[in-house]
């Protein structure tokens, strides 16, 4: 269920763009694009083989801005993210070697895969937007964008993010699986060619920076403010919760609501945004009791309730 | 079968234990107030927790108790006919609610609230104790109003606290089992509720047999009777526990009881003739004392004007005579001699004879009471023709008879039998009536003030006077002959007023009389047919001022007496005569309003008013959409306002419309379902620019006069 309504144009244009590589999912690529545009960071939960890569890279390629990739193995360094300092005996002095993390956009393989340390490296530099190497702080590039992935935690050999560090990310997404029409288009795309070296770029990275300043002057009336921290309130008060959203969840609601709005081209919140990206906004961010989950209680049924509970708030109405 | 045995008992019980708690407290009622009857109200309670336990559906359990108490009202207030009463509860709410709020109610009214009140209560109960199994508060309640009863007022609870106690043991008992066979299934409640009911059991019974000390305290309540003592002047209508001042009251539904003299004067009286003063009349002996009977038939007549009122037919032989009236107090209605033809005075007052009673009240033309202190009478002296009182067969007009011949239901089979023993032997009916006036004076019965004993709780005031006491003044002795001659069914009433008084001199040919509160008196008048109600005197000392005439005229020869040409009928007629006047006679709005809405009027207007608003109801799909649009078409608010409020409306219809906006539910969901209902996109048009009113910055004009049109098409829409 999406909103029934037509994205702005250039922004359209990007969707197109990478749905020629990725088939069927438009709605991860307008939410990947709101969490771009809101200034924030996606973390996909999925199977190997979905075509997480092959979606970073066909926005990467959109916008052609610089992407790296990191593979997070058990044995990768800090370092190894954010760069080292190396002495250079010619200037006789160190001179910083930048780490993979420095770049518009960053594929973050797996992140579950290595130690605690180094996560706590990588959602550091995502956190602030600049890496600090020897006492020395360096802003990242602007725009900068993280794209994790990571496999579902009942996989053997894995060290899962602790919850202060999900809830840096603004939007959880599952590609899951095509449908079996959408696999065999899929097929056919690629039984000749490789459409992702045939996709171009169609948009700047200026024009990109441009559109996220706008983002911000989108209006979020009362209404809708009041809506937002209902719905965050009766996530606190649910049964089977056993911690609810932070109101940090409350601002990335609002945040990434004001990017949805403007990607559908309004300059206005309503309700329906709140409600669309609330399971992406909210699931990671909410502790389910572990009795709960024995009664298939899942993050994403709760915030189901939540909706259901939550009055959306009519002006007008006597 | 067991299972089946315990519930029903488990259903039975409450329910049983519920209304006995309720008929706690209607018991006392009868010894501290002036209501009688009580076992209709208890057959009430009986029946409402009875339609309560057969789980009745609630119109039926509802009609079932409307119909008891039409009965039950009818039978208590005699009214002449089933349709009377809810005309005169009608007029009575009426009267009441719109005018004089500070006057009480009528009886009937405040039985019939009295009613309500039970079945109310009944509900009450039977939710808490039934439903909720909620014990304590009732109980409580109960416990305590029956204490307070006790301490403060003279009625003895003694029987109440036995029964209240056991009904707590057992309750307690019962609740106790419950709740332990809750908690382990294989309790074995039956034998532990036997023993654990034998010992309060034995304990109460115990207490109730064996030897008891007195009070051990001082009465701590004695100042309190001793105020009550000094207050005597209110306290007619308190029970007929204190000594009573002699003098004319108002309330003779607690007779009984020594009183002490008053030689105050009342009024002076220059009379031709000498004869009974009247007042007023009653006919409704309730075991306790005399009740008036409920009408609201007014005659209302002006000074010198001839009163409509047919006194006896024309067998009885009558002498005009004069006599004129000096009050020494303030009254607000006439004394007068039997046989009144007209009242003069010299204020402009309009009397009122309230046709039930025969009282004359003194008003102005509002019908606001006027004091009157000199008045002349003309009155007809009658004198009764023995022959012809003794031809006069037995009554036989049926609601005459009723009413007339009316007794409690409690009267001891005793008197009966005593009026049957008197008369035995006597053919007439003049004789039987006769014999029972003279039976007193020869059987022992003496003239007493202030050793004139109360009847007890249960007890018959005048089977106490016959069989008991025998000793009593002039109520103790009229209301026995009353009930004595009714019992053989010959009508009979209780008249009030003052004996003629003591003669103190002459005047212009008159004698002067002066007729004080000791003069209070009672007497009875018996009804024979073809004559109309003759007067007796059954008090001991006391002689009948009437004459009484053996065959000194041929009772065919027709009296030279002037007769007013409207008397046809030789029998008073009550019940029919000046219904007319009573409707013109209203002087309030609200009593006009009451004559002129008749119950009938008055519930055809309540009907037609529901089946308009039902109708409108039910067809308001069709005309509340018009007076929408017609509503905000008219109004002028900037656009954004406009289109906020107009989008409310459409909602509320919408929902009308049978389309429910659940509350999580976003406008725009909702608008999608609207349109694929009405097979359009005009809902969600409207919602995205009423999204942008409400949710964004505002809209432009353009826009509003776009959601103008599309809101006038929906609103349309709901109307097909």
């Amino acid at each position: 269920m999406t909103i029934n309504e037509p994205l702005l144009s250039p922004l359209e244009q990007v969707v197109r763009n990478i749905e020629q590589v990725i088939v069927g999912k438009r709605n991860v690529i307008v939410l990947s694009l709101t969490a771009l545009l809101a200034k924030g960071h996606v973390l996909l939960e999925d199977v190997p083989g979905v075509g997480k890569t092959m979606l970073v890279r066909a926005l990467a390629k959109s916008f052609s801005a610089e992407l790296k990739r990191i593979q997070f193995t058990p044995d990768l360094l800090p370092s190894d993210v954010i760069g080292v300092s190396v002495y250079n005996p010619k200037e006789r002095q160190f001179e910083y070697k930048p780490g993979p993390i420095v770049a518009h956009i960053v594929l973050a393989d797996e992140i579950n895969r290595t130690s605690p340390k180094t996560q706590s490296a990588l959602l550091e530099a995502m956190e602030e937007g600049s890496v600090t190497v020897d006492g020395v702080t360096r802003a990242l590039p602007q725009p900068f964008f993280v794209m994790a992935t990571q496999n579902p935690i009942e996989y053997e050999g894995t060290y899962p993010l602790p919850e202060a560090q999900l809830d840096r990310f603004l939007l959880k997404l599952h590609m899951g699986y095509p449908s079996p029409d959408e696999e065999i288009e899929m097929l056919n795309r690629l039984e000749k060619t490789a459409p992702l070296a045939e996709i171009g770029p169609v948009m700047s990275l200026d024009e990109l920076l441009a559109l996220q300043r706008k983002v911000a002057d989108v209006h979020v009336s009362d209404t809708v403010k009041r809506y937002i921290v209902d719905l965050i309130q009766q996530s606190r008060q649910h049964e089977a919760v056993y911690l609810g959203v932070s109101p940090r969840g409350s601002v990335a609601l609002m945040k990434a609501a004001q990017a949805y709005a403007f990607i559908h081209g309004r300059d206005f919140v309503i309700p329906d945004d709140v409600q669309q990206l609330a399971p992406y906004v909210l699931a990671h961010r909410l502790l389910v009791r572990p009795e709960a989950k024995w009664d298939k209680f899942d993050a994403e049924t709760i915030i189901g309730q939540l909706i259901a509970r939550t009055p959306v708030p009519v002006p007008g109405r006597r | 079968m067991r299972p089946l045995r315990a519930n029903m008992l488990s259903t039975v019980l409450p329910n049983a234990l519920a209304a006995w708690l309720l008929t706690e407290w209607l018991w006392p009622l009868e010894a501290v107030t002036d209501t009688a009857h009580i076992g209709v109200f208890v057959s009430f309670v009986a029946l409402c927790f009875g339609l309560h336990l057969l789980r009745v559906p609630i119109w039926l359990s509802a009609l079932g108790k409307m119909v008891y108490i039409w009965w039950a009202l009818s039978r208590l207030f005699s009214f002449a006919s089933i349709a009377a009463l809810p005309h005169a509860l009608w007029r009575d709410s009426i009267v009441w609610l719109l005018g004089d709020r500070s006057s009480m109610p009528s009886d009937a009214l405040r039985t019939f609230a009295f009613f309500l009140l039970l079945w109310a209560v009944s509900f009450l109960l039977h939710w808490l104790i039934v439903r909720r199994n909620r014990w304590f508060v009732p109980y409580a309640l109960t416990v305590g109003y029956i204490a307070v009863l006790d301490t403060f007022l003279p009625y003895s609870g003694n029987g109440a606290i036995l029964r209240l106690v056991a009904l707590g043991f057992f309750a307690f008992v019962w609740l106790q089992g419950e709740e332990l066979q809750a908690k382990a299934p294989s309790f074995r409640i039956g034998k532990w509720r036997a023993a654990a009911l034998f010992i309060p059991a034995v304990a109460l019974a115990a207490g109730y047999a064996g030897p008891k000390l007195p009070p051990q305290w001082p009465d701590p309540v004695a100042f309190i009777h001793s105020y009550g003592a000094t207050s005597e002047q209110e306290s007619d209508n308190r029970p007929a526990a204190g000594v009573k001042k002699i003098g004319y009251g108002q309330n003779d539904s607690r007779l009984g009881g020594p009183f002490i003299a008053d030689d105050t004067v009342v009024f002076i009286a220059k009379d031709q003739g000498r004869h009974y003063w009247r007042v007023e009349t009653k006919d409704i002996y309730t075991g306790k004392g005399w009740e008036a009977f409920q009408s609201e038939q007014v005659q209302s007549f002006g000074n010198g004007e001839l009163i409509r009122y047919e006194w006896w037919s024309d067998k009885v032989k009558t002498v005009e005579q004069t006599a004129e009236i000096t009050r020494q107090d303030q009254a607000f209605h006439l004394v007068y001699p039997l046989g009144l033809q007209q009242v003069q005075t010299s204020d402009h007052i309009v009397y009122r004879m309230h046709m039930a009673t025969e009282k004359i009240y003194t008003t102005d033309q509002n019908a606001n009471a006027l004091p009157i202190r000199q008045y002349m009478l003309t009155y007809m002296e009658p004198d009764f023709p023995i022959e012809a009182l003794r031809a006069a067969p037995p009554v036989q007009d049926p609601p005459f008879l009723k009413r007339y011949t009316q007794l409690p239901e409690t009267l001891p089979q005793r008197v009966r039998e005593l009026a049957k023993q008197i008369t035995d032997g006597k053919e007439t009916v003049y004789d039987k009536v006769k014999a029972i006036e003279q039976y007193f004076h020869l059987n022992g019965y003496t003239y007493e003030t202030t050793d004139v004993a109360v009847p007890g709780p249960g007890q018959d005031y005048v089977d106490q006077f016959l069989f008991e006491t025998k000793q009593g003044y002039c109520d103790n002795f009229s209301t026995s002959m009353a009930v004595l001659v009714r019992t053989l069914g010959i009508p009979a009433r209780w008249v009030k007023g003052y004996t003629s008084g003591r003669l103190v001199g002459e005047q212009d040919g008159q004698s002067v009389y002066e007729v004080r509160n000791n003069d209070a008196h009672s007497w009875v008048e018996v009804y024979f047919e073809g004559i109309g109600w003759v007067p007796f005197e059954p008090t001991q000392g006391f002689v009948n001022p009437y004459a009484f005439s053996l065959a000194a005229s041929n009772p065919e020869e027709p009296e030279p007496q002037p007769q007013p040409e409207e008397r046809e009928t030789p029998r008073v007629p009550l019940d029919q005569l000046l219904e007319q006047s009573s409707t013109a006679q209203a002087e309030h709005w609200w009593e006009k309003l009451a004559d002129v809405w008749s119950w009938k009027t008055g519930l055809t207007t309540l009907v037609v008013l529901a089946v308009l608003g039902g109708a409108a109801y039910a067809t308001r799909r069709k005309w509340w959409p018009r007076f929408t649009l017609f509503r905000f078409r008219r109004r002028k608010l900037d656009g954004a306002a406009w289109l906020i409020s107009a989008y409310g409306a459409l909602l509320r219809h919408l929902q009308d419309y049978g389309l429910k906006r659940r509350p999580h539910e976003t406008l725009r969901q909702y608008a999608a379902e609207v349109d694929r209902l009405f097979e359009t996109n005009e809902m969600n048009r409207l919602t995205k620019l009423y999204e942008r009113a409400v949710y964004g910055t505002g809209i432009k004009e353009a826009n509003v006069r776009e959601a103008v049109k599309l809101w006038e098409n929906l609103i349309k829409r709901t109307i097909s």
